[in-house]
């Protein structure tokens, strides 16, 4: 454990002072069209564009080649059985947005976390059904990057992540923090480990089918429109 | 970033409204945006039409309604402006195909069945005769993205002679950014031809 505290300690830092040095990069606009409509230079976010476009590259030809076939034969299956699939996976996720709840001091948060958690698992049998959703406790997508946010940290440039996909500084840190924090993950052995990531792999292509297929495959310029859009996606969360 | 199918075909369509008015006032966007999604729904619940008929109705109303001309420039940024004059019709025309296609090849007629409602939230006038539509997409159904309310702003232009749409934001993602940052990038390294191969090429794909 004093290990992790330590990897921790080294991951908070670097985020800080990452999300501290990024730039938001919201460039001039060219003309009165431009800045009416939001145009952004979306390049000034992106410093590590070599690495992430290498990044990019593989993860394109990882879907293409692997992930895209799984999902498309996982796609046949039907959509009850699909639904209860991610519900068992977002259940999952439930102990660790308690934590960051706590972190977050907002106790609103960790105990819809730990009600839904609570029913989920009981009634909802293991998670395979979003009972407390009918109860009005509805899921909060919660994770060490927001607690990061609750603190102060800026989003931070653009980083692409192998397989993972579009991130920024922030949410990368956050990733990272969050598989050392998860409680599931301290109770789980590796084999079910590598079941769960591979379970969560594929449900998460599935998921956003339509969204990973439209920047991949139907635009003319792949890098730059996922780039745009999850950048824009990210600031409209924030508000 | 769940762009579903549905949702991304649903907005299309919801813009469709103001395509049909051709008044000069900006009240007339206001009412057809409201009036329109009626009519969209009524497209997407019409059980007597095939999927194929809904596609080309579909297909007519998004190329009246979307100013395609307007947006393909803006998608160039500087690099419009110093396109050959040879160039700029093909360009045009095929941005049309490849937007129209975007959005169209997106139809599938048991999601749109989906689509409980389409709700419109505010129409505020902004400067430059721009009207700034919000709106909310509710879905029923057991498909993944079932019961997700889903936000969609627009931005209408009123014109001369009619209101046409300017941009679509899905989830805050707008289109015309989007699009200026894929194909002013592209533009800068290929050219217009270059642009123009592209599309020709995607749209060949499929």
């Amino acid at each position: 454990m004093p290990k992790v505290r330590h990897l921790l300690f080294i991951v908070f830092i670097g985020a800080m002072l990452l999300c501290g040095l990024s730039n938001p990069g919201i460039a001039h606009a060219q003309d009165d069209d431009a800045a009416a409509y939001g145009v952004q230079d979306f390049s000034k976010r992106d410093p590590f564009k070599p690495v992430n476009k290498a990044v990019f590259s593989f993860n394109l030809a990882t879907d293409k080649l692997i992930l895209r076939p799984i999902e498309r034969q996982y796609s046949k299956v039907p959509n009850p059985v699909r639904n209860g699939v991610n519900n068992f996976l977002q259940n999952l996720t439930e102990p660790l947005a308690f934590v960051n709840g706590v972190l977050q001091l907002k106790p609103h948060v960790a105990m819809t976390a730990a009600g839904r958690f609570f029913l989920n698992t009981t009634v909802g049998f293991l998670g395979f059904r979003d009972y407390a959703k009918t109860k009005g406790l509805e899921y909060q997508d919660e994770g060490f990057s927001k607690t990061l946010k609750r603190y102060g940290a800026g989003e931070g440039d653009y980083v692409v992540l192998p397989v993972i996909g579009p991130s920024t500084v922030r949410g990368t840190v956050g990733l990272v923090a969050d598989y050392f924090m998860d409680p599931v993950g301290w109770i789980t052995t590796t084999p079910e480990d590598i079941a769960l990531v591979s379970t969560k792999t594929v449900n998460d292509r599935d998921q956003n089918d339509d969204a990973i297929d439209e920047l991949y495959y139907q635009s003319i310029a792949p890098y730059t429109m996922t780039r745009a859009a999850y950048l824009q996606h990210q600031a409209f969360n924030k508000n | 970033m769940k762009n579903a199918k549905t949702l991304l075909f649903a907005i299309a369509f919801t813009l469709t409204a103001p395509a049909l008015a051709n008044a000069a006032a900006p009240s007339a966007c206001e009412t057809f945006s409201t009036t329109m999604t009626t009519r969209i729904l009524n497209i997407f619940h019409n059980t007597k039409e095939t999927p194929v008929e809904k596609r080309t109705d579909l297909t007519k109303l998004f190329q009246q309604a979307v100013d395609t001309n307007w947006i393909g420039k803006f998608a160039l940024g500087p690099y419009w402006r110093t396109a050959p004059q040879q160039e700029r019709q093909p360009y045009l025309s095929t941005f049309r195909d490849y937007l129209t296609y975007i959005y169209v090849s997106k139809f599938h007629d048991d999601d749109a069945e989906k689509i409980k409602n389409i709700k419109v939230l505010s129409v505020v006038p902004q400067s430059g005769d721009r009207i700034y539509v919000k709106s909310l997409i509710e879905r029923q159904g057991d498909g993944k993205n079932s019961g997700e309310n889903t936000q969609v702003d627009y931005i209408l232009k009123q014109s001369s002679h009619q209101c046409q749409v300017h941009d679509i934001k899905i989830a805050g993602v707008s289109l015309l950014v989007t699009l200026r940052s894929e194909f002013s990038a592209l533009a800068g390294s290929a050219g217009i031809k270059g642009v123009i191969k592209q599309m020709r090429n995607r749209l060949a794909s499929d």
